[in-house]
């Protein structure tokens, strides 16, 4: 029993969700089928992919705030050329420009020494500035055809885009477990001093995560516009906030040095289920953002809690 | 001293540093013989932590050389100087080891071992393991599981971890900065006696910082005596007291600067 109640402290989403499940199955007789489990997921993805790469930063002991921005931009720049009938294209250049931005990120926060918390306040502020003006504040819609299967098709009965999620989780959690990025994430996120003195070019390693938060965030946003078919300027507004907050669901500390792909993950679905739950239960939507600040807050006096 | 043991493997030449308007170092020589233990003595804030942060490719000197086995060289970053072979446990253990880490990661750190599989790089967490047992064992530490975090260990294993990590493998030249301050008796005599040993069966030389006098003289050949930023004696154990050592570190008049051998 002391192991079982250790194991859910350690993963607070993870118990929230079985806790969820239980509930929203007697509570609504629609919430267990097959169809919006997949409709979940599909929700969830898109957050669940920015969260992905706010983890690994989490984990360094840093922080992204500009995931939210670094989307509508590489949205709209990305969209622009979509328009034009350049499918490939858009979506590298989409994910240049968060790679772009993450790297700028990694080079304010590694060389420049500023405070992630500053250094990404700061290019969330760019980025969204530079969506507005790049937009006139107006959407961008129509997209080739072919695009639009990223958002909307399905293999084998399963969404494309729970598909890139699941890859991306795969990948993610390969790079944290097996590989000396992902550990120096955990050295640096615990001992940062000590981890340069084991001559590891912790610079470097910084400028790799805060990259891969970028990118990530493109690719969610590929992922939305394609969904929706088009990119509006005020995309990903607030998607920071829900990033931060299901990495820590997922068992992160914002201090660094702990965390995982796969709690991330579980924070994620904790969330997205929440949402699905309430719209089930024709809970007035403006109560969603409680309910959620409450789940955030017990889980984290769960784990606090020696 | 035989000629074998007199190689210089490290020279120090003139070696200046300042931090804002603070002179750590002002043009300071000093050497490390091939296989002797050289401890390092002075007041707090006389330099010896800044020379070896110095010698260790933590930051460079201001000005000044720097010669490995007669060549000279720079240090642009800790990872220099780890690939010549100048390894160092840094005072602080907060500088030393991740404690949110397990006993093999910090073991290994910075210098993990991968293996190739479907043509992606994997961490041989397995071999890493074996080999972290291995070297503990063969070093009679006793630290059981080498899965476990660091965070749990006692005083006397984390340093004894952290040395085990310095010189596992290609290492000539070991630094400890006050390896056996935060330490219990009994531990301290562990460490101290371990490094004794490195220095018999492995034939490295040992550079340690220390403020106790009764363990430099237990354990050191050779006292080099700081102070303010500036060396003021170098004497062979066998040929000072602990009285002249003192008179040198708080800088009285006892006996003049240059009066006893000089080794240098």
């Amino acid at each position: 029993m002391k192991r079982i109640m250790e194991f859910f402290r350690r993963n607070p989403a993870l118990g929230g969700l079985i806790g969820l499940y239980i509930f929203l199955g007697f509570l609504s007789d629609r919430f267990l089928i097959l169809s919006n489990q997949v409709n979940i997921l599909r929700q969830v993805s898109t957050q669940a992919i920015i969260a992905f790469g706010m983890t690994i930063v989490i984990i360094s002991g840093g922080i992204d705030l500009s995931v939210g921005s670094v989307f509508a931009f590489s949205a709209v720049v990305g969209a622009s050329i979509l328009k034009q009938g350049e499918v490939l294209l858009g979506i590298l250049v989409a994910m240049g420009i968060g790679a772009l931005f993450g790297s700028a990120n990694g080079l304010l926060v590694a060389k420049g020494k500023m405070q992630p918390f500053i250094a990404t306040l700061a290019t969330m502020a760019i980025a969204r500035s530079f969506t507005l003006v790049y937009t006139n504040g107006m959407p961008i819609t129509g997209f080739p055809r072919a695009f639009g299967y990223i958002g909307r098709g399905e293999i084998l009965g399963i969404p494309v885009p729970v598909i890139i999620m699941l890859v991306v989780l795969i990948t993610m959690w390969y790079l944290l477990r097996m590989t000396k990025i992902g550990l120096y994430s955990y050295s640096i996120g615990g001992n940062e001093e000590a981890t340069r003195l084991s001559g590891i070019r912790v610079d470097i390693y910084k400028i790799i995560f805060y990259t891969i938060s970028g990118i990530l965030s493109a690719v969610s946003a590929i992922i939305l516009m394609a969904r929706l078919n088009s990119a509006q300027p005020i995309f990903g507004l607030g998607y920071e906030l829900d990033a931060i907050a299901a990495v820590v669901l997922g068992g992160a500390s914002l201090s660094g040095g702990t965390g995982g792909i796969i709690g991330t993950f579980f924070g994620a679905l904790l969330m997205g289920v929440i949402n699905n739950g309430l719209n089930l239960l024709d809970v007035s939507p403006f109560y969603q953002q409680a309910v959620k600040g409450i789940v955030i807050l017990l889980a984290v006096l769960l784990e606090k809690k020696e | 001293m035989n000629d074998e043991e007199n190689v210089k493997v490290v020279e120090m030449i003139g070696i200046s540093k300042k931090f804002g308007e603070v002179i750590a170092l002002r043009s300071v020589d000093f050497c490390v013989y091939k296989n002797e233990i050289v401890a390092l003595v002075g007041d707090n804030g006389a330099g010896k932590s800044t020379l070896v942060k110095i010698l260790s490719g933590v930051f460079p000197p201001d000005s000044g050389k720097i010669f490995f086995m007669g060549k000279e060289v720079t240090f642009r970053s800790p990872r220099d100087a780890m690939k010549l072979g100048i390894r160092t446990v840094h005072q602080k253990m907060e500088e030393i080891l991740a404690l949110n880490q397990t006993v093999t990661s910090n073991m290994f750190m910075g210098e993990e071992k991968t293996k190739k599989w479907l043509g992606f790089n994997f961490l041989d967490k397995k071999f890493m393991m074996r080999e972290t047992q291995r070297v503990l064992s063969e070093m009679k530490i006793n630290i059981p599981l080498p899965q476990q975090l660091v965070g749990g260990l006692s005083g006397g294993q984390r340093q004894a971890l952290a040395i085990a990590r310095a010189i596992r493998q290609n290492v000539r030249v070991l630094i400890l900065d006050e390896p056996t301050s935060a330490l219990g008796v009994r531990e301290s005599r562990q460490v101290l006696k371990l490094i004794k040993d490195l220095r018999d069966s492995r034939g490295i030389s040992i550079v340690i910082i220390s403020h106790d006098l009764e363990e430099v003289f237990n354990v050191a050949d050779r006292i080099v005596v700081f102070r303010k930023g500036q060396k003021v004696g170098e004497k062979f154990v066998s040929s000072v007291s602990k009285d002249e050592i003192v008179a040198m570190i708080v800088g009285a008049d006892i006996i003049s600067e240059n009066g006893g051998m000089d080794v240098g």
